[in-house]
Parts: structure tokens; sequence; C-alpha cells
């Protein structure tokens, strides 16, 4: 009994020496500037399924010529831009020409023969009238009529063969596109069906990522798909899937799907990123990137206790966007400083707004 | 006074009266003396020698219950085997069983281990082949650190301290003497690869790859040297790791004939890890000049803790190692770095022990002040120079019987003190009288020698049964034994030295300096007896005595008062016990608690918490940093330092308490260092007393944490103070049972601090996987683990042996928290089968949430688990009985009656045969222990005492007589202890002995006279009226030099209560026996006349 009223006077000697001090960090806390303040809520963040691939090309072409011959003309360069229509290689033509001379020499002799067989079954026919040839001679001049006549034809479509060999010597650009390879140079044999360059559509681009079998059923073509690319910042376009290859690899257990990519200058074939696959919602503690701040190598921030800043240490999960996510360290409804600067530590007053005196 | 044939104590005074061997006798004694100060080790405590060890063996994969029966069963049955074990606490967890051994204290400590490493390598093969070797490491408390130095920066982070503690640990393991020099806290640097799982899948690396690469091309080997022109010249393959770009730039795998770099795939940091798992900080309270600086909250801290080897002097260890740290500041820690000494158990001792050493003299002082009053102050010198020579001999028989000087031993020569004066003074009063009443023509030397004759034989007995009954305490055993030792050995040494230096230098001395009072002898008109004059004293002894005498129903009046009083006394400690409210609840207001060892007033407490298993770090952190916010108000902190994720320094308490050395998410401490405790009003028990509410109140806000304030105890260190230990058959019943009585314990009186040793479930993600689909996918389990583990805590893959660094630097790859993988879905985890393909775990495994498995404990041998608490402000005997009487015979959660034990003097030992048991453990089972080896002792002394004087008087009666004045010694204890304010505590036991030998020893000296009266044919009555009279200065005087010798000790917490019993004790007792001891001896010895002889048996009146 004795020792605990003797005990009490010191506690309460205890507590009276500490009240000057109190009071001077009120006065610091009214004339320091109110900082802004964030609360903490718990809000809903998505829980995604997020999967690596890269961006390709809906439309790849491989150009090559029909023709064969030396590569007279091959301006374009990897990475030139063309437009449909540009004109991309030109074959060598001496070949065509000649033959084209060729032939139309042939249909200046099939017509010359045809105009002479004509004029004989002209001149058989009056003398046949008059029995003065026998009808077997007017029979076999209209047999070389027709004879010659094919020979024309034949002589005429030789020549039409021949020109159109002359419009394969020249290849223009099929699509609005991007020289992506340039497989021969100039001078170089072209043989038919070899691929010269190869040109890359961008007017659709493709996210090609494969999923797992477990998550196969989560997805179909109505999922909304985000697809961030790392190179881009983390830019996150909106994507749809245009389809899921039914077929999955029976050892990987993976399937393919392809997500259409809206049209973005900024996004180039063979760029990898991620696409994330909503699949549902998941309740969590949310703050800016921005109020993280690092104390004595820790992260955390300052939370608002009664006027005093006190440093919570946190345990940070995922980036999402500007946010972070809170896995430990933060309740809801708690009051943290948005804004630190290094002059703040732990137990300095803080002014709050609209609290300030 | 005719010539007679010498005692011991005659032939003594005759060989050195004049002897000049006596000089260099007492030169000899001093100088030795102040060898002894300086040379003995000094220590705050005794040192309590339990020998004790863990045996841990892994078996990787099995659970707990596996591990129990495989491993720990076996283990037990083995270590039972070996001689001289006290008990085995074992835990059986998922993968590891760790068994803890300890020995009965007092058993050799290397001899122990020895017979332990051998017992258990020998019966290797009784565990299964695929367990681990078996791993012994010795607990000692020699291992644990007598110095503490935190370094700590508002600028600087733990990483850079830990790198200039290192330096500085360097230089201090070569001081002399010290042991181990270890560094706690901060973070050692490592190469940290963040591996990101995306751009592992998206560059066709699997983490099973990245694991390869690294082990694979970190590589350095010595080969064999090779001849060249007559020379032999050394060749080397050198691909280690040398810098983090080397890292950076090793290739992981070639992808499309691109090779794929690990910058390619992870994140390369050089430098303290990024994901902090366990922490410390050091902050200044109010009570450092530095506290007010807001900077200097806070702070990162390391921790360079210093042990010394065994047998060294913790104090010139402690010194040297601040001295090289001074010096080292002085030189190259950076100013801004506070270098704190946080723990100095060296200082501690010294403190202590000067303090002791302090008390000693005042002690001394006392004594010597009403030495002077009583006998005038050159017989005062003689006594007190005797004092000095009798302490340098007992300090040296210290220093030879290897035991320090710390505060027990001080404490024995405190208690000595008034007992050893008393030789001197009975011899120096005897020559006194001697001198005052002989014949002017007698030869001085002589008389001198007489008189110390005349005393001889009663000293020695008085003497001798003293030193039996303080060498009855070698009979305590376990812990306070040791704790007890120093009073066991030092007081019975203390004791025969004063007789021997009484005998030897006093005659000396007194032949020398005093001279003969012949002015006495003019006015020597005696009344009754040649004993001198009776003073003012006397003469009221005499009034108060004769009544007594007299008449019978004075007597009988007396008598009936003292029993009254004796069992008013009594009940004051007995009281709660029996009274109508129960045992539980407040002490009554006139009652006395009974308890062990009081706590002591220290200058720091520890603050152990451990929250429920599964709370993350960052979460132990704000509680720890909210109880911090609470230190930082009280006037009282100097400084504190808060661990996080790991526990402190360890010290001797925690190491029994089991709370050293413990890691994990859910665990924090933090050392308290107070202001010195001269320079503080209140106690630290009163401290911690008022903030543990402010704790509580923090509590209240975070279910399931559990928080103890921990008190270093001023004795043996215990588990809990009230420990219930709870045997069964089965675990989830032991669990049941123990949230059962988890629960009567928090409706239990005055307990804080409860805590048990259930965890709370935590869920875990049993990954199993699909061994089908793994084979199909031609995948093996070992690959998937490869993964796992990186993604799940990382792994070091490798070593880098950096230029800059004297140890080799972790290659940890792992996956950043800001890339987790949700266990519960695993598809972003690949692992490539043997043709190359990726393969997504979630296709290999299965996930299916459970419980953890929880550790199962035993204790010697039964599954075993705890509830513990701490008592604020009462005693464990109280709250254990009010327990007890709760508890027993509730129903088990077998059905079955709960059996409870361990309350009676033997210990029980655990047997689940009937079911469920509680046994009563922690300071309960130590009190009770001590209390029966004490009574023991007591009781032991007290029959040997009695058949020394049974062969000494050749009576059976008169010793009963004598020893009679003993019980009388109650009736001033409970009071005495009542009055002050204290707990009756195991010193008070101690108190008790020590008062039964002061009082034997004064009715010893008054049946002496009585008899020596009757011898010179003085009639019955007279003799021993005079008897009382003549010997009651003398008895007055040592009674008076026990109280001020030991009064100085009352107020110390844990001694007080010695002194309490002997102070109030004595004086009760000694008031009493100069009137109960001559009575009763009259009345006995009128029986004998009257049976002997009836004639003459009208002598007396």
């Amino acid at each position: 009994m004795r020792n605990i009223s003797r005990a009490f006077a010191f506690l309460a000697l205890g507590f009276l020496l500490p009240v000057p001090a109190v009071s001077v960090a009120e006065e610091a806390a009214a004339n320091s500037p109110p900082l802004p303040l964030v609360k903490v809520v718990r809000r809903d963040i998505p829980v995604t399924y997020s999967v690596p691939g890269s961006v390709i090309s809906d439309g790849r072409i491989e150009v090559s010529s029909r023709v064969v011959g030396f590569i007279e003309q091959l301006d374009v360069r990897e990475g030139q831009t063309v437009a449909r229509g540009d004109l991309l290689i030109r074959i060598d033509q001496t070949d065509i020409d000649a033959a084209i001379r060729q032939a139309r020499s042939s249909v200046t002799a099939a017509e010359e023969d045809l105009g002479d067989a004509e004029q004989d079954v002209e001149k058989y026919t009056s003398l046949a009238r008059t029995g003065a040839t026998a009808t077997e001679t007017l029979r076999k001049a209209k047999v070389r009529v027709a004879t010659a006549s094919a020979t024309l034809d034949k002589a005429r479509s030789a020549l039409g063969a021949a020109e159109a060999q002359k419009g394969y010597a020249t290849i223009t650009s099929p699509v609005d596109g991007v020289i992506v390879s340039v497989a021969r140079r100039s001078g170089e044999m072209a043989t038919a069906g070899t691929t010269i360059l190869t040109v890359e559509s961008h007017e659709v681009l493709l996210f090609k990522a494969f999923i797992s079998e477990a998550n196969l059923a989560a997805v179909n073509t109505a999922t909304p798909v985000a697809v961030r690319i790392d190179t881009l910042g983390g830019a996150t376009f909106q994507g749809r899937i245009r389809g899921i290859v039914p077929s999955g690899d029976d050892v990987t257990r993976r399937y393919e799907i392809n997500v259409i990519l809206p049209k973005d200058a900024r996004l180039v074939p063979g760029m990898f990123g991620r696409a994330e696959i909503r699949l549902g919602e998941q309740k969590a503690a949310v703050v800016p990137q921005a109020v993280i701040v690092n104390r004595g190598g820790l992260d955390g921030v300052f939370v608002v206790q009664d006027g005093t800043a006190r440093f919570r240490w946190l345990r940070t999960g995922r980036v999402l966007g500007d946010d972070i996510e809170v896995v430990s360290g933060l309740s809801d409804g708690e009051t943290i400083l948005s804004a630190v600067g290094d002059a703040v530590r732990d137990g300095s007053p803080v002014a709050v707004e609209g609290r300030a005196r | 006074m005719s010539e007679i044939r010498l005692n011991f104590a005659g032939r003594l005074a005759q060989t050195f009266i004049t002897s000049k061997l006596t000089i260099v006798f007492i030169i000899a004694v001093a100088l030795m003396g102040v060898v002894a100060v300086l040379q003995t080790p000094r220590e705050e405590n005794p040192q309590i020698v339990v020998p004790a060890a863990t045996v841990s063996v892994a078996l990787p994969g099995a659970s707990a219950a596996e591990v129990e029966q495989l491993l720990v069963t076996p283990l037990e049955g083995i270590l039972k085997e070996i001689q001289g074990i006290d008990h085995i606490d074992s835990t059986a967890q998922n993968s590891l069983a760790t068994v803890q051994v300890q020995f009965k204290v007092g058993e050799p400590k290397e001899e122990s281990l020895v017979k332990l490493y051998d017992r258990v390598l020998a019966s290797r093969s009784k565990l299964p082949s695929d367990a681990g070797t078996p791993l012994v490491q010795s607990i000692d408390a020699d291992d644990v650190p007598i110095v503490t130095f935190t370094l700590a920066s508002p600028k600087y982070d733990d990483y850079a301290l830990r790198r200039i503690a290192e330096r500085m640990a360097e230089r201090l393991r070569s001081t002399e003497n010290v042991s181990v020099v270890s560094i706690k806290g901060g973070h050692e640097r490592e190469i940290a690869v963040e591996l990101d799982p995306d751009r592992l899948q998206a560059f066709g690396v699997t983490l099973t790859q990245a694991y390869s690469a690294f082990t694979a091309s970190n590589l350095s080997a010595p080969l064999q040297p090779t001849v060249r022109d007559g020379k032999v010249e050394a060749i080397k393959l050198s691909a280690s790791f040398t810098s983090a770009d080397d890292v950076r730039n090793q290739i992981v795998a070639v992808h499309e004939g691109r090779p794929v770099y690990v910058r390619d795939v992870a994140t390369v940091t050089d430098g303290p890890p990024s994901e902090i798992t366990a922490l410390s900080r050091f902050s200044f309270g109010p009570g450092d000049d530095r506290g007010a600086d807001a900077g200097m909250a806070d702070m990162p801290a390391v921790t360079i803790a210093v042990a010394k080897k065994k047998g060294a002097n913790a104090v010139v260890v402690a010194n040297a190692a601040i001295d090289r740290v001074e010096r080292m500041q002085a030189s190259f820690v950076p100013k801004d770095i506070q270098v704190v000494v946080t723990r100095d158990d060296g200082e501690k001792a010294d403190a202590a022990v000067n303090l002791l050493l302090e008390h000693l003299l005042v002690a001394l002082g006392t004594v010597g002040l009403v030495l002077i009053f009583f006998l005038g102050w050159r017989e005062a010198m003689i006594v007190m120079v005797t004092v000095p020579l009798i302490l340098s001999i007992t300090l040296l028989a210290d220093l030879l019987g290897g035991v320090t000087i710390n505060r027990v031993t001080l404490f024995a020569l405190i208690l000595a003190l008034g007992l050893l004066v008393d030789a001197a003074i009975v011899v120096i009063e005897n020559i006194h009288r001697h001198y005052g009443t002989a014949k002017a023509g007698a030869d001085k030397q002589a008389i001198t020698i007489l008189a110390t004759n005349e005393i001889g034989n009663a000293t020695n007995l008085a003497t001798f049964a003293v030193m039996l009954v303080f060498a009855a305490l070698f009979l305590v055993t376990g812990m306070a034994g040791d704790y007890f030792y120093p009073i066991a050995f030092n007081v019975p040494i203390a004791m025969g030295a004063s007789v021997v230096v009484a005998y030897i230098v006093t005659p000396w001395a007194a032949n020398r300096w005093l001279h003969r009072h012949d002015v006495q002898e003019e006015d020597a008109h005696e009344q009754e007896a040649s004993h001198g004059q009776p003073g003012r004293m006397e003469r009221l002894y005499l009034r108060l005595f004769r009544p007594l005498q007299q008449s019978r129903s004075v007597r009988i009046g007396f008598g009936l008062v003292i029993v009254a009083m004796m069992l008013a006394s009594s009940m004051q400690g007995a009281w709660q016990f029996v009274r109508p409210s129960g045992v539980g609840g407040a002490s009554s207001y006139l009652g006395v608690p009974i308890g062990f060892l009081p706590k002591d007033n220290k200058n720091t407490f520890n603050i152990v918490v451990s929250m429920p298993e599964n709370t993350p770090v960052e979460q132990t952190d704000r509680f720890v940093r909210e109880i911090s916010v609470q230190l930082s108000k009280e006037p009282e902190v100097v400084n504190y330092q808060t661990w996080v994720g790991q526990a402190g320094v360890e010290d001797f308490n925690g190491l029994f308490k089991g709370t050293a050395g413990r890691t994990g998410n859910h665990v924090a401490e933090i050392r308290v260092n107070l202001t010195d405790k001269h320079h503080r009003s209140k106690s630290s028990i009163d401290i911690v007393r008022e903030f543990r509410p402010k704790v509580e109140a923090i509590r209240a806000a975070y279910p399931g944490a559990k928080i103890s304030l921990v008190e270093d105890p001023p004795g043996p260190p215990l588990r809990s103070t009230v420990l219930a230990e709870l045997y069964g058959p089965d675990d989830e019943g032991l669990r049941t049972l123990s949230a059962q009585v988890r629960k009567a314990f928090e409706e239990t009186y005055d307990t804080v601090d409860i805590t048990d040793t259930e965890p709370v479930d935590v869920l875990e993600h049993r990954i199993e996987p699909d061994k089908e689909k793994a084979a199909l996918s031609r995948i093996s389990t070992a690959q998937i683990a490869e993964a796992l583990i990186l993604v799940y805590g990382g792994n070091t893959l490798s070593r880098a042996h950096l230029a800059d660094e004297r140890n080799p630097v972790a290659v940890r790859a792992f996956v950043p928290r800001r890339y987790a993988v949700d266990p519960t879905r695993l598809d972003r985890v690949f692992v490539n089968n043997s043709d190359g393909n990726p393969v997504p775990l979630s296709e290999l495994v299965r996930i299916v949430p459970t419980a953890a498995d929880r550790p199962i404990f035993h204790r010697d041998n039964e599954k075993v688990t705890f509830v513990g608490a701490e008592l604020s402000s009462t005693v464990p005997f109280y709250a254990v009985l009010d327990l007890q009487k709760r508890l027993n015979a509730i129903t088990a959660p077998d059905g079955q009656p709960l059996r409870t034990g361990n309350l009676g003097f033997k210990e029980d030992v655990p047997d689940t045969i009937g079911g469920y048991q509680l046994l009563w453990g922690g300071e309960m089972r130590m009190t009770l222990d001590v209390y029966r080896d004490m009574s023991v002792a007591l009781g032991g002394a007290l029959l040997a005492v009695y058949f020394l004087l049974v062969a000494y008087y050749r009576s059976f009666l008169i010793p009963m007589i004598a020893m009679s004045s003993v019980p009388l010694g109650i009736i001033g204890i409970f009071p005495g202890h009542w009055l002050v304010g204290a707990d009756f505590s195991a010193t008070s036991m101690v108190g008790i002995i020590a008062l039964s030998g002061v009082v034997i020893r004064n009715s010893l000296l008054i049946i002496d006279f009585i008899q020596d009266n009757l011898r010179q044919g003085m009639p019955l009555d007279v003799a021993t009226r005079q008897a009382g009279a003549v010997r009651l200065r003398p008895i007055l005087l040592t009674t008076l030099a026990i109280i001020l010798g030991s009064a100085i000790m009352v107020t110390d917490p844990v001694f007080g209560g010695l002194a309490i019993s002997l102070i109030f004790g004595t004086v009760v007792s000694t008031a009493l026996t100069v009137f109960v001891v001559p009575v009763l001896y009259e009345i006995d010895a009128k029986r004998r006349l009257r049976r002997a002889a009836p004639t003459r048996a009208e002598t007396a009146t």
C-alpha cells in the first residue's frame, strides 16, 4: 500500500514533465503549412491473368518474282514504308522484248499466210462453180484457211503471253506497309518463286500469346484484354480476342490466342508485351506510388495519427498503373501524407488541412 | 581462576600474544586480501552452471507428425539413457527435429557434452537413413555477450552501419579474453537478381535454366602446376563473378541463335537487399540529452556483441572492449554515427560489487560506532582491525575455491560481518572485564590468556553451531543451490576465520594497547557476585526478570503471550491460504505474501513481442512502433532498441525462456535501457508495472498478439512465473485444453503477459505435383521444386568474389514482390521440359489450401503444451493454488477429469496413461524445491546443532532449552516483513537459517555462564539471574552489530528478506531469549534437583 501510493506520486510527476514539450510540438504544427493528405481506401482491383506475347502483323507478304531474270532495279530498303502500287522491283526485260518481237513476227507471218489462203479459197470457189477446178482443190484451200487462222490465233496468244511477261517484270507493293526484309540485291538473278523481299501490312496488328489450359475456360472472344507493351513505357492498348486456336499443344498445355490491337503508329510487330486478361475482382488497399517514401532502407508511408506523422513500413505488391497495391501495413480509412519532403520524420507534427488552427 | 589446562583458544592466545609472528600474520593476511580483491573475477550474479545443448536433425519433407515418430521419439529414447539429465524438451516441426537437453544444475559442462555427443553419434543407426547428421550445439552461458555496442545514425542506413561494424568487430576480436564477437542487425551486401517471370517466358528462358546458368558458370579452380623452363608454373581456372556487371552479362540461354543475358530477364542490383525481413532500430529516450533531437529517434541500428571467455573477469574484458571502441571512434568511425554501449555486464557487475563493497564499509562503520559506544574506542579499534583480516581470509578462500565476487558473495560477507565481529567482541569483552576485576598485581599477559581461554569453549561451540547452520545451505539443490552457494561457502569460512583471528590477534592487541581499569576496582561493591558492576541496563533487566523467576502465574502468562504472538505471526504468512475469501485475489491487509525471489531494481528491461504466426513483418513493425511511441514518452528511458523479425542480442534469461534466437515475421523485441538506478527514484519494477497497462491498451487493437515485459530476474531464470505444463495423448486435445487453461489464467487475479505455445493456424497452399501430367509433359518434380524455390523466397545461387569485399558476396535470384506470383495461380511460372518446351506450372500441380503443419512439443518424452503467465505484483503461490482449485478435475478433452500435480515437495514426472495431466512448473516448482531444500537444510542444521550440544552438555534437555530461542524468532519475522512491505522470500528463509545460528549462540553463552556461575558455587536463582545480566551487554552488543551490519541490506529488493528476517527475528528472539532461556534453565534445573536430591531442593526460593 505504502509503496503504491509513492509510486503514484512518481507517476504523476512523470506525466507532468513532458507537458512543455507537447505544447512546443503543437506550435510547430500550427506554423508548418498544411500538407496534402490521402485517405486509404480498399477498392476493387482487377485480378488479371497476365500472359506474355508479341505483336505480330496480320498481313505479311513475301514478294517474289514470277519471271526469271536479273534484277534490274531494287531501290527499297528494310524499314522503308511503302504504299500500295509503289514500284518495288524491276526485272531485266530484254528477253521479254525479244520474245514479243518474235511473237509479233509470227503473227505477221500467220496473217500473211491466212490472207494467202483466203485468196485461194475465193479463187477456187469461182473456178469450182464453173467446174474449172476440182472440188477437191477447193476443199483443200478451205482447210488451209482454217489452219492458217488457228496459227494466227496461236501466234497472237503467244504475243499476248510475251507482252504479259512484261508486266511481271515490274513488281509493285500490294499493300500499305513496311519492308521488313530484302533478300536479293540489284543484279542478282531472280528465279521464279524465291522471296526477294518481305512487306508487312500495318493495317491490322495482332497480339499473339499462349494461354495455359487452366485459363482456357475463362477466356472467350468477348473477354476484354489489355495489352501492355513494355517498350512503350507500359502503354496499354485495349484489344479483343479475335480467336483462340482451338488446338492446343499436348505437351506444354498451351493454346494460342490472337488479340486484335487498335491501330497505333507506335505499335510495331515483334514488340514484347503482356496481355492482361481480366478474370475477376479483388479488394485491396491501394495508394498512389508517389506517396511511398524510403526511410532507413524501408519503403513506407507517413500515416497521420493525432496530428503527428508516423512512419509505417509497408509491404507493397503489384503495380497498378500509377497506383501500387499495399499487401500489409495499412488499415482502411487511415490518412496518409501524400507529399512528403525530407524534413518529415517519424513523430513530426502535421497541420492537417481544415483541422489546422 | 585456578591454573587450568588451556583449550584451543587459550593455546592460540598464548602462542601469539607476544610473538612477532602475529605481525607477520596480520601483514600476510592483509596482502592476501588485497590480491584476492584484485584477482577474483567479478560478476553481478553467481554463475549458474546448467549444461544444456540442442540436438537438431533434419529430415527434409517430413511432416511434423512424421518427424515426431521417426526422429524425436527415438532421439528422446537415446538421450534418456544419459545420466544427469534433468529435462528433455523437443520440438517436431516440418522437416526438422530439435531436442533440447538440459542437464542437472552443477553437472560438469564439458563432460556432459562429451557424453551427449558420444551417445548421439553412437545411436545414429536408430534414426532413418535419409535423416541428416545430428547437429549438437551447446547452449552456453559463457557465450552470452557481456558488452554490446549499438551503432546508429540518422544519416547512414543499416547496410553502411554493418560494414563499419564489421571493421570494428575485426579490431575487437584480438582483445584479451574476448571469445565471440558477433554482429547483429543490418544487412549484408548481396547481388540481387530480380527475375521477371514474364520476361523469362518471353525469352523462352525458364527458371530451371536460370538456376543452372549461375551454378555452372561461376567457377574457379586451382589446377596441377606445370613445369616449363625448369620452373614450376601454376595454373588456375578463373571464371568467378567479380562484379555485378559480370552477373548482368551472364548468359542464361541461347534463344533463336541469340544469347539471352541475365540483364534481359532480370534486374541486377548490388547492395543491401531490397526486400527486408528483419531490422533493428535505435532511439534515444527522454532520459538522454539526445532524446530531444527528433533526428535521433528510430535510427537504423547495428549491434556488436562481445562475449568473454569462461573464467575471465567481465569487468576487465568489458573495459578493454569499450576502450578499443572509443579509440576506433576517434580514428575511423564517422562522427555522425552514434556508438552507444547498450549492455555492459562488466560495469553492471562492477557497480553492483562496488556498491556492495561500499555497503560493507558502511556496515563496518556502523558496527564500529556501536563498538566504540559500548566498549570504548581502543577495544573497538582492536575489533575493527580483525574484520578486514577475516574478510581477507574469506576472499582468499573465494579465489582459491573458484567462487567469484558477486552480489551474493558480498551479501554473504555483509551478513557475516555482524556475526564475525562477535568472536572478537566476546574475547575483548572478556579481557576487558578481567582487566577490570583482576587483582592489581596479576600478570597482564596471563590475565589476557585466561580471559581468552575462559570463553574459548563456548565461543567455539557457538561459532561451530553457526558454521554448521550456514553450511546446511549446501543442501539446497538446483539453480537456487548454485545461487546461494556463495553464502554457504563464505559464511562458515568467515566464521571459522573469525575465531582464529579473534584468538590470535585480539589477545595480542589487547595485551599491547589495552589499559587495566584500576578505577573500576575501587568501587567494586558487588551486589551478588564477582561479575562486575551492573549498569542501568542490567538493573532494568533484573527488575523485569525477578517477577518471572518468582511468580509461576507470571511465567505462565508470559509463556502464553509468547505462544499467542508466535501464532499471530505465523498467521500473517498463512492467512491467505486459509482465509474464507479464497486464496486468489489481492493480499489481505495484514498478510505477508510468500514468494520465491522478489524482482530486482534493474537498469533495463525487455519487451518480447510475438504476434500471431500469420502476421506479416510490416504489421509486427507497426505494433512495435506504437509501443516505441509510448516508450519515447517515459522520462526514465535512456534509450531503446527495437528488433523486428528477429530477437535481439541474447541474454542469459532469454536463453532459458526460449526467447533468444527467435526469427520470423511475427517476432519482435524491444530492449529498454533506463537511467541508472541510483539517479532515479522509481524502481524498474514500478516502471514496468506502470508501463504495462499502456502496452496493454495498444495490444488490444492487435488480437492474438502476445507481449511480455521481461525484467531480468535477480536469481535463476525461469520460463514463466506461473507455468502450466499440459501433457496429453493427442495434439488436438492439447490445443483445446490449452485454450481452456489459458482462459482460466486470464480470469485469475493479477496475471499479466499470458503466453501459450499453441501457434495460430497459418493457411498453407500445398502444391502437389500431378505426377502423371508432369510425366506426360516430361518434367520432373525436382525441376518443379527448383522453379518454385526461385519464385518463393529465392535462392543464393552463387557467390561473387568482389575485389573490395573481404567476404564473398551472395548472388541471390528471386522473384521480387512487384511480380509476385499468386500461389493459387501458377500459370506464370514455367518449367522447361526435356524437349525444351516451356510448360506452365499450373498445369502440372494441384494447389490444396490447408493449414500449415503445427509444431509438436515434447517434454520428458510426453506431448506437451505450455501456458504461462507473469504476475504483476503478487506471488505465484496464490495464483497457482487458485488456478489449481478451478482447474483440478475439470473435464479434459477425452471426457475424463484433468489430473493436476507437481505441487508436492517431490517433482512429479509427466504421465499420460490416465488421460490429460497438468503439472505446475516455473517459479512455483522452484519455490517448492527451494523451500523444501531450505526446510531440510534448516531441520538438518538444527538437528546437527542439537547433537553437538547434547555431546557438549551431556544432556538432552539443555540443548532444547538453548534452541528454544529459534522459534522465538518467528514472532519478529512476519511482522517485520509486513512493516517493511516486503514479501517473504527464499532469502527470508536464508535469514531464518542465519537467525537460528545467531540466537542459538546467544542462548549458549547464557547457559554457559549459568553453568559457570553454578560451578563457582552460586545458588541457582542468582546464577541464572546473574548470567542473564552479565551476558546482556555482550548479547545486546552482538545483536546490535548484526542489526546494524545487515540494516544496509534491508533496502535491497532481493536480499532485503534476509535482512528483515535476521534483524526482526534477532531483535525479538534476543529480547525474549534473555528471559526465556534462564527461566527454562531454572525450571529444568529445579526439576532435576528435585528428582536427584529432594533434600537439597529448597536452596532456591
